[in-house]
C-alpha cells in the first residue's frame, strides 16, 4: 500500500518530466536551420506540398499553438514521415525498437547471470584456487573493460569468431540471408520464432545475437560489475556481516544478507546503464548491422532525415525516464530506510 | 574452579604481511562454568582483537600466529570452517558494541531472529516467530509482536541491544563474548541491560567474557578482571583484589582515572554475590 | 609523472635520479600499476605534443602502392587502405583525440562547476526564490541527461557541421551536466559544515562562500572526474568519427582509423583496426588510473563512502551523473 502511494507520486512527477522532454525535442526542431516542413519532406518535395504540410503542422500559427499541435500529434503516436525511407516513422520504430531492446535485454541478462554472481564470489574473502584465479582475472577485467571502445571490441570479436574460427555468423544483421523473419508478434525475433515454432529462425536469430550480446555485456557490464563488487566488498566487511557470522548463520545466508545491502546501488547502476543503452548501443548496432533504433538514428542524421531523429531522441529520453522510475520503485522496495528518510 | 569451558593458551595474533606487528601477545585466559571475567584496557589494548580471535572472526589482515583457543577442551585450530560455524551461536555467542550497527539494516528483527533460530533447529515459520516473540519478552521487550516487524533503524539503542542479547541467548550458548555491550547507551539503560544480561547468563549457567573500557561495569558484574595493555594481559586478579591492591602500574593508572571521576562504587560485584 | 620530472631535473647521475624517483614513489605509496599508468600518461602527453614530428613516415599522404601491407620491419604495424604507415599515424593520432577531449572537458568544467556551485548553494537555501533557482537547474538537467548522449552529440555536430570546434562544443555540452552534478553534490554536503558557517558569520555572501570556500574543497573528486571524463570524451570523439560524424580522414584520429579498417577486418586484414583500438583502450585506461591516483594523493585520508539511501530520486540522479564516470571509467 505504501509502495502504491509512492508509485503514484512518482507517476505524477512523470507528467512534467515528459512535458519537459517534449519541449526540448520541440526546441531541437526550431534549432535546426530551415523550415521543419521542408526538412520533413526533403529537398526534392514540391513547394505546394511543403505549404500544405506547413498548414497541417500549424507552422503558420504562433509558437505556443505550434507546440500544442506537436504535442497532439505525439499523443496520437504520429512521429511524422521519413523522406529518405518514404515511410511512417512510427511503423519504422515498431520494427526497430524491438531489435535494440532484444540486444539490450540479452546483454543485461548476461550481466545479471554472469557479472553479478562473479562480483559476489570475488568480493568474498578467502576461497580456493578457482576463486583466487577468478579474482585475478576479474581484477584485470574491471580495469580494462571500461576503457575498451565497444565498436572496436565488436570488430575484434568478428575477426576472431567469424573470420578466423567460423564459429559465428558475420555482421549481416539479425538473421541469416536465407532466413525469413518469424511472424511479427512481439518484434523480438528469438521470442517470435519460439512462439511460432520456427526453430530455424530461432537458431539463426540466436546465433546472430551472440557476438553483439557478448560485446555489450563485456563493455557495459564492467561498471555494473565494479559497482557490485565494491558495494559487496563493503557489505562483507561491515559490522552486520561479522555479527551474522558470529551468530553462526550459514555461509549462503550471510552472503545473501550482505547482498541485500549491497544491491540497491547496483540496481540503480543497472537502470542507468539500460537507460543509456537504448541510444548508447548505437555503435554495436552499427558494427553488427542489427537495424536497431540507434542505427536508424545515425542513418537519419547522416541523411538529414529529420523526423526519425526527433522521434528517436524522444523515445530514448522517455525510455530513460521510465527506466529510472522502475529503478526508483525497486530501490524503494528493497531498502526500508528510504521510506523513512523520504521527505514528504 | 571446575573444568574450564574456554581456554586461551598463550595466544599471539599478528598482522599478515611483512611487518608482522603483534596485536595480541601471549594472552592466556580461562573461563569456567558460570564465570564472568572482565577484560579492561584502553582503546587499542587489543580487546576487540581478543574477541575476534575467540570467535574466529579475524579480519583478513590478521592471523593467529601462536597459541590455541580451546572450547570445552577442543582446540579450535583443528576445526574446519563448517564446524566453527556450528559452534558459533550454539556454544559461543557474541554480543558486539553498538547493537544498531550490528543488525542488518534491511532485515526485520523477526526475520533475523527466526533465521538464527532455524539455523540450528527445525521449526516451522509460525513456531519460530512465537519462540522469537517469547525470547524478546524475556529480554524485557514489551509488545514483542510489533517489534518483530520493526527494522533496526526503528529501534532505540537499548532496544537493539536487548534484541542482540536475545539473539545471543537463542541457543543457550555456554560462553557469551560481550564486547563493549553497553557502549553508547544511556547510563540508566546500561544498568538495565547489564543486569538483564547477568541474570539471564546466570540462569543458564553460561560463562561470560565482558570486554569493556568501563571499570564500573567490571566492578559490578565480573568475578575476575584481566587488564590489557599493548596486546598483553598485564594483570589478572579477582575483582576485589584488583581494586584493593592493584599490582601493575597500568592498573593503578586506570583505577586512578576512574576514581577521580567517581564512577566506581565499591559495592560487591554481582558475580561474587551469586 | 612528477617523480619523473624530478628525476630528470637533477641529472647528477643516473642512479641518483632513479633513487629520487624511487623515494617519491614510495612516499606516495604508488602501486606498480599506478607507476606504469603515470609513465604511459607522460608518453601520451609527449605524443600529443610531438607525435606528428617523430612519426617515421608521412601521416597524411596516401601511397596506393603500399596499400594494406601486413606488419613488417619497414612498417611495424603495417599500412592502411591508403598505404599510410599505421605506426606513424598512431603516433600522430593522440594529438587530435587528446586535444579535443582535454579542451572539451575543460569547457565542461568551466561551465558546469560554477553552475554546480550555484545550484548546490541555492538548493539548500531556505529562501524560496533561491531554492527555486537551484531546483530549476537540476530539473532541467534531469531532462537533458535523459537524452541519449551519443546521438545528442551527433545531432549537435550534424546541425553545425563536423569540424573540430563543433565536435569540441558537442562533447563539452554532453559532459557538462556531470560536473554540474558533482560540484552540486559536494557543495550540498559541504555547505552546512562549520567552516562554511564560519565564513557566513564573518560576512561573506552566499556566492562568495560557494566559490571561495566550497569549490576548492570539492577539488579532489573533481580532479578524478576530470580525468575520467577526458577518457570518456576520447571514446566519444572516436565513436563520432567511427560513424562519420567526427574527424574525417586523412587526419589521423583513432576512431576514423578503426572505421577505415573495419571492413578489412572481415576480409582478414586485421592490423588497420586492431592497433588504433588498443591505443584507444590504453589511453582511456591510463587517464582513469591517473585520475584515481591524483585524487587519492590530493586527499590522503580518502573520502568516506557517500551516504546512500536518503532521497531516492537524488540517489538515482546522482547515479545518472556517475553514469558517464562509471560507464566506462576506471575506478
Amino acid at each position: 500500500m505504501q509502495i502504491g502511494l509512492y508509485a503514484l507520486r512518482r507517476l505524477l512527477l512523470l507528467v512534467p518530466q515528459l512535458l519537459l522532454i517534449s519541449i526540448v525535442t520541440f526546441i531541437l526542431i526550431r534549432m535546426l536551420p530551415g523550415d521543419p516542413a521542408r526538412l520533413q519532406l526533403g529537398p526534392l518535395a514540391p513547394k505546394a506540398g511543403v505549404e500544405e504540410l506547413r498548414r497541417q503542422l500549424k507552422l503558420d500559427q504562433p509558437i505556443p499553438i505550434q507546440y500544442i499541435a506537436y504535442l497532439e500529434r505525439l499523443i496520437h503516436g504520429d512521429f511524422g514521415h521519413s523522406w529518405v525511407n518514404q515511410s511512417n516513422v512510427s511503423s519504422d520504430l515498431a520494427l526497430r525498437v524491438p531489435a535494440t531492446l532484444e540486444l539490450i535485454g540479452y546483454g543485461l541478462l548476461v550481466v545479471l547471470l554472469v557479472h553479478i554472481p562473479l562480483a559476489i564470489i570475488t568480493a568474498a574473502r578467502g576461497g580456493g584456487i578457482v576463486t583466487r584465479l577468478l579474482k585475478r582475472l576479474t581484477f584485470g577485467y574491471g580495469l580494462l573493460a571500461g576503457a575498451l571502445p565497444d565498436f572496436w571490441l565488436g570488430l575484434l570479436l568478428i575477426f576472431i569468431f567469424f573470420v578466423r574460427l567460423h564459429w559465428t555468423p558475420g555482421p549481416e544483421g539479425r538473421l541469416g540471408v536465407a532466413v525469413t523473419p518469424p511472424t511479427h508478434i512481439t518484434g523480438f525475433y528469438t521470442i517470435d520464432a519460439l512462439l511460432t515454432g520456427n526453430f530455424n529462425a530461432f537458431r539463426s536469430a540466436a546465433a546472430h545475437l551472440v557476438l553483439p550480446v557478448v560485446t555489450l555485456s563485456f563493455v557495459y557490464g564492467a561498471p555494473i560489475y565494479k559497482m557490485a563488487r565494491s558495494t559487496m566488498t563493503a557489505a562483507l566487511r561491515s559490522d552486520y556481516t561479522t555479527y551474522a557470522e558470529g551468530l553462526g548463520l550459514p555461509r549462503w545466508r550471510v552472503l545473501w544478507y550482505a547482498w541485500r545491502n549491497a544491491s540497491p546501488p547496483v540496481v540503480v547502476m543497472f537502470g542507468v546503464i539500460s537507460g543509456y543503452l537504448l541510444g548508447g548501443a548505437v555503435l554495436i548496432e552499427t558494427v553488427f548491422d542489427l537495424n536497431g533504433i540507434g542505427q536508424y538514428a545515425v542513418q537519419a542524421i547522416t541523411t538529414s532525415d529529420y523526423a526519425p531523429i526527433q522521434a528517436f531522441v524522444l523515445v530514448a529520453a522517455v525510455f530513460t525516464v521510465l527506466v529510472y522510475l522502475v529503478v526508483d520503485l525497486i530501490h524503494y522496495g528493497i531498502d526500508p530506510r528510504v521510506r523513512r528518510t523520504r521527505k514528504a | 574452579m571446575s573444568q574450564p569451558i574456554l581456554q586461551l593458551e598463550s595466544v599471539t595474533v599478528e598482522t599478515t604481511g611483512d611487518s608482522r606487528a603483534p596485536l595480541l601477545e601471549d594472552v592466556s585466559l580461562e573461563l569456567g562454568v558460570g564465570d564472568v571475567i572482565g577484560v579492561v584496557g584502553e582503546a587499542g589494548a587489543g580487546k576487540t582483537v581478543l574477541v575476534r580471535t575467540v570467535l574466529r572472526l579475524l579480519p583478513e589482515n590478521l592471523r593467529l600466529a601462536r597459541g590455541r583457543v580451546r572450547l570445552k577442551g577442543t582446540d579450535l585450530n583443528t576445526l574446519g570452517e563448517a564446524e566453527l560455524r556450528r559452534l558459533r551461536g550454539t556454544e559461543l555467542a557474541p554480543i558486539l558494541p553498538d547493537a544498531k550497527s550490528q543488525l542488518n539494516p534491511l532485515l526485520r528483527v523477526g526475520d533475523m531472529m527466526t533465521a538464527v533460530l532455524r539455523t540450528r533447529e527445525k521449526v516451522g515459520g509460525k513456531e519460530a516467530r512465537e519462540r522469537a516473540a517469547a525470547l524478546l519478552q524475556t529480554v524485557g521487550i514489551t509488545d514483542p509482536a510489533r517489534r518483530l516487524e520493526a527494522y533496526p533503524h526503528e529501534l532505540s539503542g537499548g532496544m537493539a541491544q536487548r534484541v542482540c542479547i536475545a539473539l545471543a541467548l537463542m541457543h543457550s550458548p555456554s560462553v557469551i563474548i560481550a564486547d563493549e555491550p553497553t557502549a553508547g547507551l544511556d547510563v540508566t539503560v546500561q544498568r538495565q541491560v547489564l543486569d538483564l544480561m547477568a541474570g539471564l547468563v546466570r540462569a543458564r549457567d553460561a560463562a561470560q567474557l565482558i570486554v569493556t573500557r568501563d571499570l564500573g561495569i567490571v566492578a559490578h558484574y565480573c568475578g575476575r578482571v584481566a587488564v590489557m595493555q599493548g596486546g598483553r594481559i598485564v594483570e589478572m586478579a579477582p575483582t576485589i583484589q584488583l581494586f584493593d591492591s592493584p599490582q601493575h602500574p597500568h592498573t593503578r593508572e586506570l583505577l586512578k582515572a576512574v576514581r577521580r571521576k567517581g564512577v566506581v562504587h565499591r559495592s560487591q560485584p554481582v558475580a561474587e554475590r551469586a | 609523472m612528477r617523480e619523473i620530472d624530478i628525476a630528470e631535473a637533477r641529472p647528477r647521475s643516473r642512479t641518483a635520479g632513479l633513487a629520487a624517483a624511487a623515494r617519491l614513489v614510495r612516499g606516495a605509496r604508488l602501486s606498480p600499476l599506478e607507476v606504469v599508468a603515470l609513465v604511459i600518461f607522460a608518453v601520451i602527453l609527449f605524443l600529443a605534443l610531438f607525435g606528428p614530428r617523430i612519426a617515421p613516415y608521412p601521416t597524411e599522404t596516401a601511397n596506393p602502392l603500399l596499400r594494406l601491407l601486413a606488419p613488417s620491419r619497414a612498417h611495424l604495424l603495417g599500412t592502411d587502405v591508403n598505404g599510410m604507415d599505421i605506426w606513424s599515424r598512431l603516433l600522430a593520432a593522440p594529438r587530435t583525440d587528446v586535444f579535443i577531449a582535454v579542451v572539451a572537458t575543460g569547457l565542461s568544467v568551466l561551465v558546469g562547476a560554477p553552475l554546480g556551485v550555484i545550484a548546490g548553494y541555492f538548493e539548500g537555501n531556505r529562501r524560496r526564490l533561491s531554492s527555486l533557482v537551484g531546483e530549476g537547474i537540476m530539473r532541467l538537467l534531469d531532462v537533458i541527461q535523459a537524452f541519449p548522449v551519443f546521438i545528442f552529440a551527433m545531432v549537435l555536430v550534424a546541425i553545425r557541421g563536423a569540424n573540430v570546434v563543433n565536435i569540441v562544443a558537442a562533447v563539452a555540452f554532453v559532459n557538462m551536466p556531470v560536473f554540474l552534478r558533482l560540484v552540486r553534490g559536494e557543495v550540498l554536503q559541504l555547505r552546512d559544515q562549520p567552516f562554511a558557517e564560519a565564513a557566513r558569520v564573518v560576512g561573506n555572501s552566499d556566492l562568495q562562500i560557494g566559490f571561495k570556500h566550497l569549490l576548492p574543497n570539492a577539488l579532489p573528486p573533481l580532479v578524478v572526474q576530470i580525468s575520467v571524463t577526458v577518457g570518456f570524451a576520447i571514446l566519444l570523439t572516436a565513436g563520432l568519427s567511427f560513424v562519420g560524424a567526427g574527424i574525417a580522414p586523412p587526419t589521423p584520429e583513432l576512431g576514423n582509423m578503426i572505421s577505415e579498417g573495419a571492413k578489412f577486418m572481415i576480409t582478414g586484414q586485421w592490423w588497420p583496426s586492431l592497433f588504433p583500438g588498443i591505443a584507444l583502450g590504453i589511453i582511456v585506461f591510463t587517464f582513469g588510473v591517473v585520475g584515481e591516483t591524483v585524487g587519492r594523493l590530493l586527499q590522503p585520508g580518502g573520502r568516506a563512502a557517500r551516504e546512500r539511501g536518503g532521497d531516492l530520486n537524488v540517489g538515482a540522479q546522482q547515479a545518472v551523473a556517475d553514469m558517464v564516470q562509471e560507464k566506462r571509467g576506471v575506478s
